[in-house]
């Protein structure tokens, strides 16, 4: 397997299940964010990017492969995934902080959560149905 | 209109498996699967590609269905 493409699908995943964990915290804990969530979460990220990163100069040959045509199409459709996904929640959201039911503070946290996770997930869908290297 | 494609057929006349022909168009073995299923349509750059690859004309790789 492409160690480039097994990169960036760790580092999806890694995503997904930090975002989880936050997303559970955040009931737990009443909609009290901890500010090491801000570290956690960023360091997951940055650690996906670096490990991609490495790997890119380590096998400079597993790019080209990792970021064929069908993995570029697949990468725009998890944009446009998490975007109109975000749009929508966030509708919904505005809705319910007019309507005094959502706290404003609390819908700005619980709004990060799909715009990290949704292109994420999309993405670790396709690459288990083969189109994403 | 859909697109049908022969490129199974003409990568195993080849003699090629899904790995070498994706090593030699630069994709992955994946997409190569993909596009002989019928999942993913290829550009024009590499439908070219995948001809010159199994030395053919396009159209005996990827061909519309009138139907």
């Amino acid at each position: 397997m492409n160690p480039l493409a097994l990169a960036r699908l760790g580092s999806n995943i890694g995503i997904v299940v930090v975002m989880a964990a936050f997303t559970t915290a955040l009931f737990v804990e009443s909609g009290k964010v901890s500010n090491a969530w801000t570290w956690t979460i960023g360091g997951v990220a940055l650690l996906g990017v670096a490990a991609q990163f490495i790997i890119s100069v380590i096998w400079p040959s597993s790019v080209k492969t990792a970021w064929d045509e069908q993995v570029l199409m697949t990468q725009r459709s998890a944009n446009a995934f998490g975007y109109f996904t975000v749009l929508v929640i966030f509708l919904i959201f505005l809705a319910l902080v007019i309507l005094d039911v959502l706290d404003a503070t609390l819908a700005f946290y619980l709004l990060s959560i799909p715009l990290a996770v949704a292109p994420s997930i999309w993405m670790i869908a396709a690459h288990f149905q083969g189109r994403a290297g | 209109m859909n697109l049908r494609n022969s490129l199974k057929t003409h990568r195993a006349k080849a003699g090629l498996t899904q790995a070498a022909l994706a090593e030699a168009v630069e994709v992955s073995r994946k997409t190569i699967n993909t596009v002989e299923n019928g999942v993913f349509i290829p550009s024009t750059v590499l439908a070219l590609r995948l001809a010159r690859v199994l030395e053919l004309p396009v159209e005996a790789l990827f061909q519309l269905d009138e139907s």
